[in-house]
């Protein structure tokens, strides 16, 4: 049987590619050893005559064989250890999934009965599954150290793209990985490579200076040592880790048919992929540059690229060449929709509101309130405002929340946009009654639940928000993301961009998108951490850095209205692994520069809202800021 | 005690830790064999009462093609009245040549029930019927599963007990061979209902 002989053959493959590692690691302690011998050699020469190996220090290869197996072993434990305890279901939330306990229609069952099936087929545990909501790519990962803790996570649109053979095949391909212990091997190899490249930062370290602008002697000599042998080695270690992973995936395609013991479903997933990205690419007229160790070598894309070519793996699994294949939404599944499409919001809730009112019941404190109410007042006007029904008491509502406070000229503004509504002045003494941590929940809520209204109506909220910010003359920062993210709920659904992408960190995008990333955040250092300029650089410098690798970070540019749009779809573009992790550099640059962890009021504002633009879950540090809503606001309409 | 005790007591202790690991690795992959059995007299059961469910759906909308639907209910009774037999008497030929007959007039008559079902859009637009294709196609790819799980099993038992000194332990405390599933009819029978909507 084929797939036997292909299993075999990526086993031996992998292990021969270990045995590399073994030899790399070998030939790093070798090499440092000997540039040290020959560094001591040549400069003992110049202070004595008749230089013998005898007059090495004592323990000269014992120390330095020590220090780059303690680095790179060491690191590697280390990072093992950080890696180990993020979980699968921690990784499957923090890209955005749902763990589907309770299918919502056919599609999800039939995804619950397929894991079902392959649990069987395998004889695995069962994992848990989550579903990528927003992700129209089809896509799939595994993740969680041993088999007994794994998640599987499923885009949405490999549940709308594939037929039921296919979507069987990618889920068989993730509990290939499972079964054959990738995702441990993934996360040690990882590791291993994070300890090769201490030594190199090791070696940077040496020859940094002291406080003084002077080098301390051996450093400056040593230090070049470690860093040369480091980099390479660390280089080394990616291609080596990118060919045992291009291995894995082979192996894990071949799994994936003994499984099912059929060809057709993984190959029309892969073929459907293959379309997918062929055509992102050609749309993209993508140039792909990979920003190496400071662009010191361009090595080929192949050799870092962690999965095969999808030519070869679509030719391995059907055992001669095939074509792409168009990837349209099935009908099957289209004529669900119109029945029971819960609203985008409805999902991100429960994530979002993480934080349970006792968490935040002590922290307003610390935060300044428009004017001194008591809990029970506030908890009053939530329940009042909760009881909101119809539309037009929705709009009078959110307008509220988002017009300037004290503004006179946007009073005037909401007046004439709420006309003929009874219980409007009624409904703005509510809103008024809101602390500022529940304001914006409260925002998020209303636009979850004015999403359900047909189109016209939305658009026509969205122009009615853009009448009542500008009627004051002047468009600030907040209003401007206000205004955005109702757009982005409101508006018109955009087809979400087939983004398939093997690439897992910002630093690989092309310099273009990263660009945009770097005006965005631009945008937002107007009012994170505290609406500064000074800080407001500093914030920015400290997020860009992360991925400007090698080069300088282009100084922030404030963009103008146009561009902060245009930026923002690039943004929103961004392959869906990548998203929540330019939220968590945000707030983390944030939480640093602002005082006891605790971010000023237009940052959290700021942050939650780019989080939103992004459909992002809601980190937890940024949470706690917030008043959770009663649950059952949620759910009414 | 001297150094050939030593050794004897050594060889002795090594001796029985390989039996005992060798004993419950057979025990072991002989509870995965029963596992596998189990499941797929558990997802057939599920199938033979999915079947009514769907049967009962279609009523609503083609009533008046009653013959297909008694056919489909005929079919499955008969099946299901097979499989208990086979159930209570295993090994006999008997009870097993009626199954796979039942099996066979089952399976042309669902087929005859899916070409109805594709034939009426609203019926197939059905939420509920969809819900139950997707159940009885499932179902169809546990069993399907599990055979094959179940010969995996069967086969890495098999090369467990057959290899030289585990042989030896296997013959000692009656580990008998585990006999393979293997399918009495045609491709084309073993193949499951194509239930696709």
């Amino acid at each position: 049987m084929r797939f036997r002989d292909q299993q075999q053959e990526t086993r031996q493959a992998t292990l021969r590619l270990l045995a590399l590692f073994a030899l790399l690691l070998l030939a790093l302690v070798l090499a440092v050893n000997a540039a040290l011998l020959a560094l001591w050699w040549g400069l003992a020469s110049l202070v004595w005559r008749g230089v013998a190996l005898s007059d090495l220090p004592p323990l000269f290869f014992e120390t330095n064989s020590a220090v780059v197996l303690l680095f790179v072993l060491g690191g590697c434990w280390v990072e093992t250890a950080r890696l180990r305890s993020g979980g699968g279901a921690h990784v499957a939330e923090w890209a955005g999934g749902r763990e589907l306990l309770d299918p919502r229609d056919v599609t999800e069952r039939r995804l619950l009965n397929i894991v079902d099936e392959m649990t069987l087929a395998t004889g695995l545990p069962r994992p848990r599954v989550f579903l990528l909501e927003h992700e129209d790519a089809i896509n799939a990962f595994a993740a969680g150290w041993s088999a007994g803790e794994s998640v599987v996570a499923v885009t949405r649109g490999a549940l709308q793209r594939l037929t039921r053979d296919e979507l069987q095949g990618l889920v068989a391909h993730e509990f290939g990985h499972i079964h054959n212990g990738d995702l441990r091997l993934h996360m040690v190899l990882l590791a291993l490579v994070w300890g090769l490249s201490l030594v190199h930062g090791y070696g940077r370290r040496l020859m940094e200076t002291d406080e003084n602008d002077r080098h301390a002697f051996p450093g400056v000599v040593i230090g070049p040592v470690f860093l040369g042998a480091g980099s390479l080695g660390w280089l080394a270690g990616r291609v080596l880790q990118a060919a045992v992973s291009r291995q894995r995936e082979l192996l894990a395609d071949a799994s994936a048919v003994q499984f099912t013991r059929s060809r057709d479903g993984l190959g029309g997933t892969l073929r459907k992929i293959w379309h997918q990205v062929d055509s992102r690419e050609a749309a993209l007229h993508r140039v792909q540059v990979h920003l190496l160790a400071g662009q010191l070598l361009q090595a080929p894309a192949g050799w870092l690229a962690t999965h095969p070519p999808l030519r070869e793996r679509v030719r391995r699994v059907y055992g001669r060449g095939m074509l792409p294949l168009e990837a349209p939404t099935l009908p099957a599944v289209e004529s669900d929709e119109p029945v029971r499409s819960p609203p985008v919001t409805a999902m991100v809730a429960p994530i979002a509101y993480a934080v349970p009112m006792s968490a935040t019941s002590e922290t307003p404190a610390t935060l300044p309130q428009p004017r001194p109410l008591s809990d029970d007042d506030e908890r009053e006007a939530i329940d009042r405002l909760g009881r909101v029904h119809g539309p037009g008491e929705l709009r009078a509502v959110l307008l509220a929340l988002i017009a300037t406070p004290g503004s006179q000229r946007e009073r005037r503004a909401w007046r004439d946009e709420t006309r003929g509504l009874s219980t409007a002045d009624a409904l703005r003494d509510e809103v008024k009654k809101l602390s500022r941590a529940a304001r914006l929940p409260w925002i998020e809520l209303l636009l979850a639940r004015i999403a359900r209204a047909p189109l016209h109506d939305r658009q026509d909220v969205v122009e009615a928000a853009r009448r009542v910010m500008a009627a004051d003359g002047q468009v600030r920062p907040i209003d401007r993301l206000h205004w955005l993210a109702l757009r982005h709920r409101l508006g018109e659904a955009r087809p979400p961009s087939p983004n398939a992408s093997a690439s897992n960190d910002l630093a690989d995008l092309p310099e273009s998108a990263l660009m945009q990333v770097a005006r965005f955040t631009a945008f937002l250092s107007r009012l994170v951490p505290d609406g500064e300029l000074e800080t407001g650089t500093a914030w920015y410098q400290a997020v860009m850095k992360r991925w400007v690798r090698g080069a300088i970070v282009p100084a922030p540019e404030l963009p103008d209205a146009d561009e902060v749009a245009q930026a923002l779809g690039v943004v929103q573009g961004l392959p869906w692994m990548l998203r929540p992790v330019l939220v968590r550099a945000w707030l983390e640059a944030a939480l640093a520069a602002s005082p006891m962890n605790r971010l000023s009021d237009g940052a959290a504002d700021a942050l939650r809202l780019a989080g939103l633009l992004l459909d992002s879950p809601l980190p937890p540090e940024l949470a706690r800021h917030y008043i959770e809503l009663p649950a059952e606001f949620s759910s009414g309409t | 005690m001297s150094t050939t005790q030593i050794t004897a007591w050594i060889i002795l202790a090594v001796l029985v830790f390989w039996a005992v690991g060798a004993y419950n690795r057979l025990v072991r992959l002989r509870n995965v064999i029963g596992n596998a059995f189990a499941q797929i007299d558990v997802q057939l059961k599920r199938r033979y009462d999915l079947i009514p469910n769907l049967v009962e759906v279609a009523r609503k909308y083609v009533a008046h093609e009653r013959d297909t639907l008694e056919a489909v209910i005929a079919a499955r009774n008969q099946a299901k009245a097979a499989a208990d037999l086979a159930r209570a008497r295993p090994g006999s030929a008997g009870p097993v040549t009626s199954l796979s007959m039942a099996e066979d007039v089952l399976g042309s008559a669902m087929g005859r029930l899916m070409a109805l079902v594709e034939a009426y859009p609203e019926l197939k637009a059905d939420q509920s019927l969809r819900e139950l294709a997707e159940e009885l196609t499932s179902t169809e790819n546990k069993v399907a599963f599990s055979r094959q799980l179940f010969n995996d099993a069967a086969f890495d038992y098999n090369v467990a007990a057959q290899q030289f000194p585990t042989r030896l332990l296997a013959a000692l405390f009656g580990f008998r061979e585990a006999a393979m599933l293997q399918s009495t009819t045609s491709e084309a029978e073993r193949a499951p209902v194509r239930v696709q909507l």
